[in-house]
């Protein structure tokens, strides 16, 4: 297992900037997840750690030897593609001996290795199967088999799990944890969705426009978004722009549609400057605006309920805010005794450590 | 119900239709070879094999039908490695004028083969290739050549291209992933533009009609010149035996890569 850097990458397709001055450290042993929207450079990044796309400038390294010179059939990679790419001409075992083969491997060894690896797969027993005549998960763990068994010095994942059912995508996901900590695999993931790269992740890199937005492990991610974008990304939907009125080391306070709250410090900015203030709906509380006389150490906004959706665990309330914009919240559905109802005249609280600016 | 039903009832009717203005001539061309009278009336008065064997034993036709074989096995031999590169080279290319070569490529069939005869003629005479043998060699090879280009750029075009490139991360050269990944998976569009190219250069007569001289004669245009002075049914028997080699030929190959993809996948 190898050390993958990346130092200042940038890559292209044709004319168009798909990587842009990425860089990375993925450590040995590490899981690795590119994490981002359709068309933030996430694929592209993981094609150039693959060799299947040009470095336009900067430094691929594995193991501090730059590759970017090196083909990807000499990287000594194992890779699983989005569509897996079984070649369907091929059984099973034929599949997983192909790179084996390629490495010119003795024959009784790659025997032994191949069974060996099916059996870690638990598909031993359908050796002989052409990839047609098996399953979706299946077929994910031939993928995985055949990218395992020449001993990568990187595993490198295209969102293998995108073609299937939720269901067999958990199991899978489970696996593949279990899978690449057992071996204590290297590997670079990529996918669009965040349940699973939180899950599966030592550390996350979220691309937007094909730049690395913040790169850390998946709780600091989750709990310190660094950017709009991250936080966005990360499920805190609710953005409400205000007015910075004073800021401190300790705290700051914002102007909302004329309902002062308070935020956490913020330096470097200057009062009166417009700002965004993030809050995850998980966060809000909702109070009846006539009860709402205890509840002044936490920052409220005044607002109108407008939606109440019924989520089974959850209650989902979207709520009007005087100032015109609306935000978000999601309760336990025990949290009151008799529910809410659109048109209530509500206080939208939360507390100021929950609270995340950005820039506008 | 009834409505879906009339209408399922017109199509099928019109299907068939079809079947039978296509196949019609054909059933009828092998009834008269079978005919006994010295002229091809239809229906037949009497039957017999009688025009098989004189068919078989007209040295012009037993002698056209070798070259007109041999002739299309070597075009069609020949042309499918030319073929199989173009279209790799179509598929993998990502230059400007793409569409223009590809139409290029295909341009044989949309010329009158009379048209690429003559030219054929005169381009091979002045380039001095006056040899029957080479210049229908050369003129049926354009035949064979936007079949076999069209049916594997076809395949190509349904292939996962990720599959190359799993090979080369696997270790593969790009020839070593063409040889043991591509070519397996496309040789059934090959070998449908190897058919249909050898069963039309063996029944070609437009390109051939300019090419040929008097001792490199095709089945085609010794059946066609020997139709200008009798009409027996010896031609309907050799032309029954020209459908017959079609046929069996469609048939085999079906077989055999249609098989063969089944128990293979996708």
């Amino acid at each position: 297992m190898a050390q993958v850097e990346l130092r200042n990458v940038y890559g292209h397709y044709g004319k168009a900037v798909a990587v842009n001055d990425v860089s990375l450290v993925i450590r040995s042993g590490a899981f690795v997840t590119l994490l981002g929207p359709s068309g933030c450079g996430k694929t592209s990044t993981l094609r150039i750690v693959a060799g299947l796309l040009p470095v336009s400038s900067g430094q691929v390294e594995f193991d501090g030897r730059s590759v970017n010179r090196v083909s990807s059939a000499q990287r000594n990679i194992g890779m699983v593609f989005q569509s897996l790419a079984l070649f369907p001409h091929m059984t099973v075992a034929e599949n997983v001996a192909f790179g084996l083969k390629m490495r010119k491997v003795a024959p009784a060894e790659i025997e032994s290795r191949v069974r060996r690896m099916l059996d870690i797969v638990r598909l031993g027993h359908l050796a002989d199967r052409y990839p047609a005549q098996m399953s979706g998960g299946q077929q994910q763990r031939v993928a995985l088999a055949r990218a395992l068994v020449i001993a990568p010095s990187i595993l490198i994942l295209d969102e293998p799990f995108g073609a299937l059912d939720r269901k067999l995508r958990e199991a899978m996901q489970v696996e593949l944890h279990s899978l690449t900590r057992e071996l204590g695999i290297t590997a670079l993931f990529v996918t669009h969705d965040q349940d699973e790269a939180l899950m599966l992740s030592d550390a996350i890199a979220v691309m937007n426009q094909g730049c690395v937005e913040q790169f850390g492990p998946p709780a600091e991610i989750y709990r310190a978004p660094a950017t709009r974008f991250v936080a966005d990304f990360m499920g805190m939907t609710n953005f409400l722009s205000g007015r910075l009125l004073a800021a401190d080391q300790t705290s700051s306070r914002i102007d909302i549609a004329g309902s002062v709250v308070s935020g956490p410090p913020r330096s470097a900015a200057v009062t009166g400057d417009p700002i965004t203030l993030a809050v995850r709906p998980e966060k809000v509380t909702v109070m009846p605006r006539a009860a709402s006389g205890a509840g002044s150490q936490h920052a409220a906004v005044a607002g109108k309920i407008r939606q109440v959706t019924f989520h089974g665990e959850s209650l989902r309330y979207v709520i009007d805010l005087d100032g015109g914009e609306s935000i978000v919240a999601i309760e336990p559905v025990h949290s009151r005794e008799n529910d809410l109802e659109p048109g209530t005249s509500v206080l939208a609280q939360w507390r100021s450590e929950d609270v995340f600016l950005f820039a506008p | 119900m009834t409505a879906d039903r009339l209408q399922h009832a017109c199509f099928s009717g019109l299907v068939w239709m079809l079947y039978v203005f296509l196949l019609a001539p054909l059933v009828c061309i092998i009834i008269v070879s079978f005919n006994s009278e010295a002229v091809q009336s239809f229906p037949p008065t009497g039957w017999s094999l009688r025009w098989y064997a004189a068919a078989l034993n007209n040295a012009g036709f037993v002698k056209g039908a070798l070259t007109s074989f041999l002739l299309a096995a070597a075009a069609t031999l020949l042309a499918t490695p030319l073929g199989v590169m173009a279209a790799v080279g179509l598929w993998n290319g990502r230059w400007r004028f793409k569409p223009i070569i590809e139409a290029l490529f295909v341009s044989p069939i949309i010329v009158p083969g009379l048209v690429s005869g003559i030219a054929l003629l005169v381009v091979l005479a002045s380039a001095g290739i006056r040899q029957a043998p080479a210049r229908l060699l050369i003129g049926h090879m354009l035949i064979v050549l936007p079949y076999v280009i069209r049916t594997t750029l076809a395949s190509l075009l349904q292939l996962d291209r990720s599959l190359q490139e799993a090979a080369e991360t696997l270790g593969a050269t790009s020839r070593q992933a063409f040889f043991k990944i591509v070519l397996p998976l496309i040789k059934p569009g090959i070998a449908a533009g190897m058919l249909f190219g050898f069963i039309l250069s063996f029944d070609d007569v437009n390109v051939s009609l300019f090419l040929v001289d008097a001792r490199t004669m095709t089945l085609p245009i010794s059946v066609m010149s020997y139709l200008q002075y009798s009409f027996d049914p010896s031609v309907a028997a050799i032309s029954s035996m020209m459908i017959a080699l079609t046929f069996t030929l469609t048939v085999v190959l079906e077989r055999w890569f249609g098989l063969k993809r089944l128990f293979a996948g996708r």
